[in-house]
């Protein structure tokens, strides 16, 4: 399979990475440890699209309130329709960024960075950028523990049924569910991605 | 610039290979050859696109203190592009032959004298209007080998992509699900296994796929 297949065939790795952080995230009411990076808080904001895997004109669009936490997005990941977008908070050390993250592309779009501190305009941008640099590599830990748990063998054998299970559940999850022994951080740390 | 002020919404890029060396006299040179070059509208392009200074959408004249930020070069991408609507031209264009038949006591055109016509009619429209200016800035972050480039629209990242890859010789990845997780270094075994991952069935009784 050449370079373009693959990135045409493997779209749906970012779909799956957004519904296990969404998981994740509900799981532990968003605080979770990230590598490198320590106690985070990952929080799905008011924004939240769901498309159908094959009929992508099928799509629920979720604005205002959490929509992460209502009846009506389970409703439509119970009919098999995954995260194709979400609007995505993330605190560290008091600080935060708001961002809509996109499945397909893995774009970030309509970031928010920490308020910067510089007036000079070159220092502006340099400390915009580091910002900017520091959600990056937020994102990029989390995907690779996602991508290391979802390659290991307790991705099916411990991951999905409790994702199945948070999936079908009509009442908030316990933090009891989430299976953290099946979670998977690589041998060595993220370079950045 | 998008860096500068305000939300940023961007694509990422990674470079790959390394830069060369002594690279900034080379990069000069070839921003400098690549630069944007206004349209006329005696030229039959009617699309241009080319490299400028950010936030100076107007200049063509580069030297490093305008593009190089520290270890970052920023520059504009700009694309000028002239935009008669296809009824404006449709309705000129029937005007002036029939004008041309009156003229030359013809009951008929060749279609070489159809298309010179047209050539004709775009041309006087083209004087009376200026081309669309469009301009994406990029920045490059030289250390950590990404390029931001602040446009989402699959057309325009792509043009960018091919250009920027024709102005400096090194290739550029877009990132996605896939080229994200071989960016994390997963190692050979794992990228195997990347390339044969099913889509996972979270609902029983449907499909995965």
């Amino acid at each position: 399979m050449d370079l373009v297949d693959l990135i045409e065939t493997r779209r749906f790795l970012g779909s799956e990475f957004m519904m296990w952080l969404w998981f994740k995230s509900e799981s532990y009411d968003g605080l979770m440890e990230v590598a490198e990076h320590g106690d985070i808080e990952v929080l799905f904001d008011d924004a939240l699209v769901l498309e159908a895997y094959l009929a992508e004109t099928e799509r629920n669009t979720f604005k205002g309130g959490a929509p992460a936490y209502s009846p009506e997005a389970k409703v439509a990941l119970q009919q098999g329709k995954r995260v194709s977008r979400a609007k995505i908070r993330v605190i560290k050390d008091g600080r935060e960024w708001l961002l809509t993250l996109k499945a397909e592309g893995m774009d970030f779009s309509s970031v928010k960075i920490p308020a910067v501190l510089s007036r000079e305009e070159d220092e502006k941008f340099y400390e915009r950028m580091y910002l900017v640099e520091e959600l990056e590599d937020i994102i990029a830990a989390l995907y690779r523990t996602f991508i290391f748990t979802r390659l290991s063998p307790g991705w099916h054998d411990a991951m999905v049924p409790a994702m199945k299970e948070w999936i079908m559940a009509e009442e908030g999850v316990p933090s009891e569910l989430y299976p953290a022994q099946a979670e998977q951080s690589g041998p060595a740390v993220a370079k950045s991605a | 610039m998008g860096a500068l002020s305000g939300t940023l919404s961007y694509k990422m890029f990674y470079v790959q290979g390394e830069v060369a060396e002594g690279w900034q006299d080379l990069y000069l040179q070839q921003i400098r050859k690549n630069a944007f070059k206004p349209l006329k509208p005696e030229d039959e392009e009617e699309v241009s696109e080319g490299w400028v200074p950010v936030e100076r959408p107007l200049q063509i004249s580069f030297d490093l203190h305008t593009l190089l930020f520290d270890h970052f070069i920023n520059l504009g991408f700009r694309q000028d592009k002239y935009a008669i609507p296809s009824a404006l031209l449709k309705a000129h264009v029937e005007e002036a032959e029939r004008e041309y038949m009156i003229q030359n006591d013809k009951q008929r055109l060749s279609k070489f004298e159809r298309e010179d016509i047209k050539i004709m009619v775009k041309r006087k429209l083209k004087e009376k209007q200026l081309p669309r200016m469009k301009v994406i800035d990029m920045s490059w972050d030289l250390q950590k080998g990404r390029v931001r480039f602040w446009s989402q629209s699959s057309n325009v990242c792509e043009l960018f992509q091919g250009y920027f890859e024709d102005t400096f010789g090194l290739k550029l990845l877009p990132a996605n699900p896939y080229i994200n997780a071989v960016q994390l270094e997963p190692g050979p075994e794992k990228i195997e296994e990347l390339a044969v991952v099913e889509p996972t069935n979270f609902i029983e009784g449907l499909p995965a796929r």
